[in-house]
């Protein structure tokens, strides 16, 4: 049985299109995190799942029932927003049983739901504050707690971490991720952070102006892009992409540098390199005008020049260098399997 | 500026005083006029401290008037503008808020037209539609009475307008998790939007209260029954024409006694009014 299904989902907003067409079987219980730049049409898309915005073409399946035409509320779904959208009149219990009060549940169970979703997320004590009172993350928890009272079938979360500040993010991603596991209910959660995406994701969805780019583990996303898009929105620094023409397993770059790659190909391509896979080397044949150093702790990264090229590239490179290894020049070599190779006319990835 | 020693000091109080004293200087004439007798008031000098006559005058107002020629008595009167006042106010308030419910959270066809026809009848305030007004209002039988009185002057687009402002500063995503959470846009309306504006609707009160208070041509067309008078107009008809002697201290105890409500009603919202009109409570 699948959580949700999306059939060749379209939306256009008057005659602009926003969602070109997108296919997604999503298992029951598992974490998906739709990423991509904004504009791209990742909130449209939750919205249309949660009933806010109307389907213009395609079919959206939850629990194998079509509800393309159905109210938010009857859908079984409990959204979480960006900036969390608690009643501000309402205590952290009444926000939590809103939903429930409407439903026309008892008042004992609703006392019981919310008292056990107030445990779950430690907001056992604040009940009766209202939202002022609150700080951002509890009420990030509140807004949390609102939606697991309701015991939907999907959680949908809209960019719901981008309120909060660095260090309470990556607490909140963890609590999220585990309540997920805990709890066993299929989410589908938006962002345009693509470390957030990673660490949660079972399977992410990367969106670019309204198609899916790739759907796959982060870990497929990261080691096999199948598209540019997805090559450089993936991963940071972003990968490195530079023209080259391919010969058999032989690559000329742009500034006639030859590498030599695992896969087959003939005419223009995209060579992707990731920055960490460039191995400072003094025999590399990859050779950069370093133009700056930017030292963050562990690694210092690279930005420059391809040689006799102004092809941008940057690099990783393990370690503080020492300011006599800060060369303005420097070489990179990098082991065939590392290169990834992109037709230059469909930006999609070339396999053999 | 922040000089909070020396002449500067003393200077700003000063002149501060003066011009209190400036503004409550006809004040003060109209309740030492309230409280001495007629004779005293009509031969110079007029005097400038109460005199013994406040209890005469006061009970004379607010339970004779001016012995029933044209005008009813003061509490009569009171009785009257209060009820319309606050007839005013809510119906001001229930029909904007509703309006502007309908124009922000609803679409529907000409929503914009409908928007720009409220919007219009800013340029329209009684004075200027008062003829029709009246022949409505007589065609329907609603002279001299309290909906007659109330009815003309409900149709609010001043309110409409700033409820429809701060309907548009209430993010997106609370009327969303509303429909999520499965509110019918009526329980939407009445759980939380009522709530949320809460302190607004104090502020427009307080304004509305002031501005039915106040009427005084509508009232003064369509009332022809002393007994259905309003206090502003009431005052204006016990000043007698040129045969009859006017009992001035009489007047002013009236005139004390119109401008009472409306200071308590300001200075027990006062606190209501700022918050709804500077912050929002979000």
């Amino acid at each position: 049985m699948s959580g949700l299904i999306l059939k060749n989902v379209k939306k256009s907003f008057g005659k602009v299109k926003v969602i070109h067409g997108i296919d997604l079987e999503v298992e029951e219980g598992e974490f998906i995190v739709i990423v991509g730049p904004s504009g791209c049409g990742k909130s449209t898309l939750l919205r249309m799942i949660a009933g806010l915005e109307n389907v213009t073409d395609g079919d959206i399946l939850i629990d194998n029932l079509k509800v393309n035409d159905k109210e938010p509320m009857d859908r079984n779904i409990a959204m979480v927003f960006q900036n969390y959208a608690l009643y501000p009149h309402m205590s952290v219990f009444n926000n939590m049983a809103y939903g429930l009060k409407i439903a026309g549940l008892p008042k004992s169970e609703i006392a019981e739901r919310v008292r056990q979703g107030a445990i779950m997320l430690e907001l056992d004590g604040l009940l009766d504050r209202k939202p002022r009172e609150l700080s951002g993350g509890q009420r990030q928890r509140v807004a949390m707690g609102r939606a697991i009272v309701r015991q939907p079938v999907i959680f949908l979360f809209d960019e719901p971490l981008s309120n909060l500040d660095a260090k309470l993010r990556i607490q909140m991603r963890i609590e999220i991720k585990s309540l997920q596991r805990r709890l066993g209910t299929t989410s589908l959660f938006v962002t345009h952070d693509q470390i957030e995406a990673m660490t949660l994701a079972d399977r992410m969805v990367v969106m670019n102006e309204g198609v899916a780019e790739q759907i796959g583990s982060p870990m497929d996303v990261f080691q096999k892009p199948e598209t540019v898009f997805a090559a450089q929105f993936i991963g940071s620094p972003a990968m490195n992409i530079i023209k080259a023409v391919s010969e058999r397993q032989s690559l000329k770059l742009v500034n006639g540098t030859s590498l030599k790659c695992l896969t087959q190909s003939n005419g223009d391509v995209l060579v992707g390199l990731r920055p960490e896979d460039l191995k400072p080397d003094k025999k590399g044949k990859i050779v950069m005008n370093v133009k700056l150093f930017e030292p963050i702790g562990a690694s210092t990264i690279l930005h420059g020049t391809l040689n006799n090229s102004d092809t941008k590239i940057v690099s990783v490179v393990q370690g503080l260098l020492s300011p006599k290894d800060r060369l303005s020049e420097m070489s990179f070599s990098i082991s065939p399997e590392a290169i990834h190779l992109f037709s230059r006319d469909t930006g999609k990835r070339i396999v053999n | 500026m922040v000089e909070n020693r020396g002449l500067n000091y003393w200077l700003t109080h000063v002149g501060l005083s003066f011009g209190v004293l400036v503004l409550f200087f006809p004040l003060w004439l109209a309740f030492v006029a309230s409280t001495v007798t007629n004779s005293e008031i009509i031969h110079p000098p007029m005097p400038l401290w109460p005199g013994d006559q406040f209890f005469v005058n006061y009970g004379r107002a607010l339970i004779e008037g001016d012995r029933g020629q044209t005008s009813a008595s003061v509490a009569r009167m009171l009785l009257n503008t209060v009820i319309v006042a606050i007839g005013i106010a809510v119906g001001k308030i229930v029909i904007s808020f509703t309006s502007a419910f309908a124009i922000v959270y609803f679409r529907f066809p000409a929503r914009k037209f409908f928007f720009w026809i409220i919007f219009l009848t800013l340029m329209l305030p009684v004075e200027v539609r008062i003829l029709p007004t009246y022949e409505v209002v007589a065609g329907f039988g609603m002279l001299n009475t309290y909906s007659g009185l109330i009815f003309p002057l409900i149709a609010s687009a001043t309110a409409t307008f700033l409820f429809r402002q701060f309907f548009m500063t209430v993010p997106d995503e609370i009327v969303e998790a509303a429909r999520i959470d499965g509110a019918r846009p009526m329980q939407f309306f009445i759980d939380i939007l009522i709530p949320i504006s809460r302190t607004n609707i104090a502020a427009l009160f307080l304004i509305m209260f002031i501005y039915g208070w106040n009427q005084y041509l509508w009232p003064l067309l369509m009332t022809t029954d002393p007994s259905m008078n309003t206090i502003i107009m009431g005052v204006e008809q016990m000043i007698g024409g040129q045969d009859d002697v006017t009992p001035w201290p009489v007047v002013m105890a009236a005139s004390m006694m119109a401008m009472l409500p409306p200071i308590i009603v300001v200075i027990s919202m006062q606190n209501l009014f700022i918050r709804g009109l500077t912050d929002s409570d979000k």
